[in-house]
C-alpha cells in the first residue's frame, strides 16, 4: 500500500470502500494520455507497473 | 512540446526547457485551449503593433491592481506550428529589454522564470500574481509524467 501512496497525487483519486479498504484508481486516463501526448512523452514503466485499476 | 523545444534549441534559441514546457502546459491547458488549437499559440502571446503575421481575436481574463480580474478581447499571434511559436518566444526574450535577464539563466529554471516576471510597475510576462507558482506546479507535474526536469 505504501508503494501505491507514492503515485503522484494528480494521477489518482482515492475511494473508501464500504469495508474501509482504500481503492486507488487513475483520476482520468484520457487526461493523462493527453498530457503525455502534449509532452511527447511515453508512459514510464514505473507508471505502467503502478496502475491499480 | 518537447520536440518543438528541442528543435528550437537546436537552432540556438536560448530558453529553459522546463520553464518553456511548463508555461506552455499552463497557458494552453495542456494543448487544449482554443488559442493553442486554432493558432498554435502555446504561451498566450499577444500581437503587438509590429506583428506582421496572422492574428486571432479571442476573449481573455486580465488582472490589475485597480480592477482585479476582468474580461477583455485581445489580439493573439497565429503560427503554423508549435516550433515556430517556441522560436518566436525565444526571439522575444532577446528583443524585449525586460526579458533579457532571463537569457543569463537558461540553465536555472527558477531564476529563468523569475526573470520573466514583472517587477513592480514594470512590464513582464503575466499579470496574474499567482503565475509563478502555477508555472512551478505545472513544471512539477511535467517532471512526474517523465517530461523535462525542473533544472
Amino acid at each position: 500500500m505504501s508503494k501505491q501512496l507514492a503515485i503522484p497525487e494528480f494521477l489518482i483519486r482515492t475511494q473508501t470502500a464500504k469495508d474501509g479498504v482504500i481503492v486507488f484508481e487513475f483520476k482520468n486516463d484520457i487526461e493523462i494520455k493527453d498530457r503525455l501526448t502534449f509532452l511527447n512523452v511515453e508512459p514510464s514503466e514505473k507508471n505502467k507497473n503502478e496502475r491499480t485499476d | 512540446m518537447t520536440i518543438a523545444v528541442r528543435t528550437a534549441r537546436s537552432r540556438e534559441v536560448r530558453i529553459n526547457t522546463a520553464v518553456v514546457c511548463a508555461q506552455a502546459a499552463l497557458e494552453s491547458g495542456w494543448g487544449k485551449s482554443g488559442l493553442c488549437v486554432k493558432a498554435n499559440n502555446l504561451f498566450g502571446i499577444k500581437a503587438g503593433s509590429k506583428w506582421r503575421g496572422r492574428i486571432l481575436d479571442l476573449s481573455t481574463k486580465e488582472w490589475s491592481k485597480e480592477r482585479g480580474w476582468y474580461k477583455t478581447i485581445a489580439h493573439w499571434c497565429v503560427w503554423d506550428n508549435w516550433t515556430d511559436c517556441v522560436i518566436y518566444y525565444g526571439e522575444m526574450l532577446q528583443r524585449l529589454s525586460w526579458f533579457r535577464d532571463a537569457l543569463e539563466y537558461t540553465g536555472n529554471a527558477d531564476k529563468f522564470l523569475e526573470a520573466l516576471l514583472p517587477e513592480s510597475g514594470q512590464p513582464g510576462w503575466a499579470t496574474d500574481p499567482k503565475y509563478a507558482s502555477n508555472v512551478r506546479k505545472a513544471g512539477a507535474d511535467i517532471e512526474k509524467l517523465g517530461g523535462p526536469k525542473w533544472v
